[in-house]
C-alpha cells in the first residue's frame, strides 16, 4: 500500500478526533474485525458511503465469514423423553437474547448445522420442520408416503454454502430398508425436493438415528452393520464407502462410534474407548484415490476414573464408564457423559473441559453453533437488523407458499401413511416426497 | 555489522548468520538509524523477503513512508516478537501480557495507532497488524452510527437515495 500521510490531528483534549487512514484496504481489514454479529455490520454500513459500499460489496461477506471461520458453540439439544426437545445452554445469556428452547414437544430432534436445527414430526416420518433459533423462523418441509420397505429414515440440515445466501437450506433425506438405501435432497431455494438418489451397492444396512457428518461436500450416516453411507451432494450419489477398521468396531462396538468432520475437513470419527477418546480420520492415500482410517488422537480421560474404594467387604460397585454424547459440526468440541455430569471438551487442547451440566440420563445431544448470538445478547435487541430481516423475509414469502400449495395435503398423508415402495419423486411444484 | 577481515571474523559472520543475530539497519524517512537483530526485522515480511533476496543488509534498508517515532515502536513490537522465545505456556502469556499493555498504550493515542497500523501494513507484519486492526474494531463496535462518526471524524454523506434504501430494509422488518 501506499505512503504514510502525517496524521492531521494529535490527541489533545477538545481537538476533533484523529481521521482514520484513507486507505481502502485497511478499512476493510479493520471491518472484518467486527464481532460476527449482524447488528453491528448493519450499524457500521450507516456511516458513510465508503464504508457502506465495501459492507455491502461482494468481496465483504464471504471475506467476514471466512474471517471468522467456525461460529461458537452455544450449548446443545437433546430430546429428553419427559418434555420433548430441551436445549441446555453453555454460559447463562447476559441480556434479552433469543430463547433458543423449542416450546413444542411434538416433534424430535435429528441435528444442528450451520445456525438451524431439524426436527421431525413424531410418531413416524411425515414432516420435518427446519427451524433457525436464531430469527425464530420455522420451515415445514413435508415428506411424502414412506415405501413398506423402509425400515429406517435419517435426515440432516445444512446452509447453501455454495450461494451464500442467507437463509436459504438444504435438506438431505435418506432412507433403508430390505439393503436398500435411498436419499433425497431438498432446496429451500426451489422449494422442491430433487430427484431420487440410490446407492447403487449389493446390499447395505439400515441407517443410524446419530447425527450425520459433513465433510467437503458429502453428508455421512454410520450404518447399523458398522459400514458408512456417504451421500454426495455434488455428484448426487450415495454410496457405501471404506469402514472404520475392523478392530475398531469390534473394540468399541457399532452403536458407539460417532461420525464428525476432522478440523481439517476430512471424514473423521470419534469413539468412547472406556476412559479414552479415540480420534479416527480417513485419508486418502495419494494418487490411488482411495482411502483408510487412521488414529489421529487418544484423549485420556482418566481423571474420571473413580478412586479405589478402601472399604473391602468384597462388593463390587459397578460405575459407569465416560460416553460420548456427541461432538460439534466443525469438529472442534466434544460432550461427553460422566457420573459427575456432562462436561464439554475441546478436542485440539485435550484437556480444556467445561461441566456444563448435571448429569442426564441421555444418549447423545446435538450441539448448536451459531455466529449470530453474541455473548453479550446483542441480538435481542437486533430484532430488525439489515441482514435478519432480509432472511425473514425471505423465509416468511416461502412459508406462505407451503400452505398454498401443499396446506391441505398433510392430513391425507396421515390416513395412508403406508403404502408401496419406494420410486419416484413428485413434481417440482410441491415440496413433498412421494414414495410409491 | 561485522565486516572485518580474517577467518575468525568470517566464522563469527557465518554463526552469526546462522544463528539470525546478525543485525539491520532501518532507517525512518527523517534519516534516523535504527539497528536491530535479524531476527527482530524478520517479524517483517517486506524486511525479511528483501534479505533472503540475498539484498543489501550491510548497507540497510531505508523505509520512506515510517517516520522515527513511529518506527521506534513498531521495533519494540518487533524485539519482543523477535528475539523472545514462545515455546513454553509462561513464555506464550509474557508475550500476551506485552501485546495487552503495547496495544493499551498505543489506543490512548488514537492518530499514532493508525500511524503504527499503517506501518504494520506497509512493513508486513502479521502480528502487529493483527493487533491494531482488531484494537480499531474493538473501537467501533457496541457504537452507533453516530458515535462512530464521532470517534473518527467521519463526514456524513449518505445520499437521500441511500437513505431511502436504508429505509426500505428496515420496513422489511
Amino acid at each position: 500500500m501506499g505512503c504514510m500521510l502525517p496524521s492531521p490531528q494529535r490527541a489533545c483534549p477538545g481537538a476533533p478526533p484523529p481521521s482514520l487512514p484513507p486507505a481502502e484496504d485497511l478499512l476493510f481489514e479493520i471491518l472484518l474485525r467486527l464481532p460476527p454479529d449482524p447488528d453491528c455490520l448493519h450499524r457500521a454500513a450507516l456511516v458513510c458511503r465508503r464504508w457502506r459500499r465495501l459492507i455491502h460489496g461482494q468481496a465483504f461477506l464471504p471475506r467476514f465469514r471466512a474471517f471468522h471461520r467456525t461460529p461458537p458453540v452455544l450449548g446443545f439439544y437433546h430430546n429428553s423423553r419427559a418434555v420433548g426437545p430441551s436445549f441446555v445452554a453453555l454460559a447463562a445469556p447476559a441480556g434479552a437474547g433469543p430463547s433458543l428452547v423449542f416450546g413444542d414437544g411434538d416433534w424430535s430432534l435429528l441435528g444442528c448445522r450451520h445456525g438451524r436445527v431439524l426436527l421431525r414430526s413424531g410418531p413416524g416420518w411425515l414432516q420435518l420442520l427446519v427451524w433457525d433459533p436464531v430469527t425464530g423462523h420455522r420451515s415445514c418441509v413435508r415428506l411424502g408416503r414412506l415405501a413398506g420397505h423402509v425400515r429406517a429414515c435419517n435426515a440432516a440440515v445444512l446452509g447453501h454454502q455454495d450461494t451464500r445466501r442467507d437463509g436459504s437450506f438444504r435438506v438431505a433425506f435418506v432412507f433403508t430398508g430390505e439393503g436398500r438405501a435411498s436419499a433425497c435432497l431438498y432446496s429451500s431455494e426451489t422449494a422442491a425436493w430433487g430427484r431420487l438418489i440410490t446407492a447403487g451397492t449389493a446390499r447395505c444396512g439400515d441407517v443410524g438415528t446419530k447425527p450425520s457428518a459433513l465433510a467437503g461436500d458429502a453428508l455421512y450416516w454410520v450404518l447399523d452393520d458398522g459400514d458408512i453411507l456417504e451421500l454426495d451432494m455434488g455428484k448426487e450419489t450415495l454410496a457405501v464407502v471404506e469402514p472404520p477398521p475392523p478392530d475398531a468396531l469390534t473394540l468399541y462396538g457399532r452403536s458407539s462410534i460417532q461420525l464428525m468432520a476432522s478440523p481439517d475437513g476430512a471424514l473423521g470419527l470419534a469413539v468412547m474407548d472406556v476412559f479414552s477418546l479415540q480420534l479416527w480420520a480417513r485419508e486418502a492415500d495419494g494418487v490411488a484415490s482411495t482411502s483408510s482410517w487412521v488414529l489421529r488422537k487418544s484423549i485420556d480421560l482418566d481423571v474420571f476414573v473413580p478412586m479405589p474404594l478402601p472399604c473391602a467387604g468384597g462388593r463390587v460397585i459397578l460405575v459407569p464408564p465416560v460416553r460420548l454424547l456427541g461432538v460439534d459440526e466443525g469438529g472442534i468440541s466434544a460432550f461427553i457423559w460422566t457420573i459427575e455430569g456432562i462436561f464439554m471438551l475441546h478436542l485440539e487442547d485435550e484437556m480444556l473441559m467445561k461441566k456444563v451440566a448435571a448429569s442426564r440420563m441421555v444418549d447423545f445431544v446435538y450441539p448448536y453453533s451459531s455466529f449470530y448470538v453474541a455473548g453479550d445478547g446483542g441480538l435481542g435487541s437486533s430484532a430488525g437488523t439489515g441482514m435478519l430481516k432480509i432472511v425473514l423475509v425471505v423465509k416468511v414469502k416461502m412459508m406462505v407458499q407451503f400452505m398454498e400449495v401443499d396446506g391441505c395435503r398433510i392430513f391425507g398423508l396421515q390416513r395412508c401413511s403406508r403404502i408401496g415402495y419406494a420410486s419416484a419423486l413428485l413434481s417440482p411444484m410441491s415440496n413433498s416426497i412421494a414414495l410409491y | 555489522m561485522a565486516t572485518g577481515s580474517g577467518a575468525a571474523a568470517a566464522a563469527a559472520d557465518a554463526e552469526e548468520k546462522e544463528s539470525g543475530s546478525r543485525m539491520i539497519t532501518l532507517t525512518s524517512n527523517e534519516g534516523k538509524a535504527f539497528v536491530v537483530t535479524e531476527a527482530s526485522a524478520r517479524q517483517s515480511a517486506t524486511i525479511r523477503s528483501m534479505v533472503d533476496d540475498g539484498g543489501c543488509v550491510d548497507k540497510g534498508f531505508p523505509l520512506p513512508n515510517v517516520d522515527s517515532k513511529t518506527l521506534a515502536r513498531v521495533i519494540q513490537y518487533c524485539d519482543e516478537h523477535g528475539n523472545k522465545e514462545a515455546h513454553t505456556v509462561d513464555e506464550r502469556a509474557a508475550l500476551a501480557k506485552f501485546d495487552k499493555d503495547f496495544i493499551a498504550e498505543l489506543d490512548a493515542d488514537k492518530a499514532f495507532l493508525y500511524d503504527v497500523t499503517m506501518a504494520a501494513n506497509y512493513l508486513h507484519i502479521q502480528g502487529l497488524f493483527a493487533l491494531t486492526t482488531q484494537c480499531i474494531a474493538d473501537t467501533i463496535k457496541g457504537k452507533t452510527p453516530e458515535e462512530i462518526r464521532t470517534a473518527f471524524g467521519i463526514e456524513y454523506d449518505l445520499t437521500a437515495q441511500d437513505e431511502e434504501e436504508i429505509k426500505e430494509e428496515d420496513t422489511h422488518a
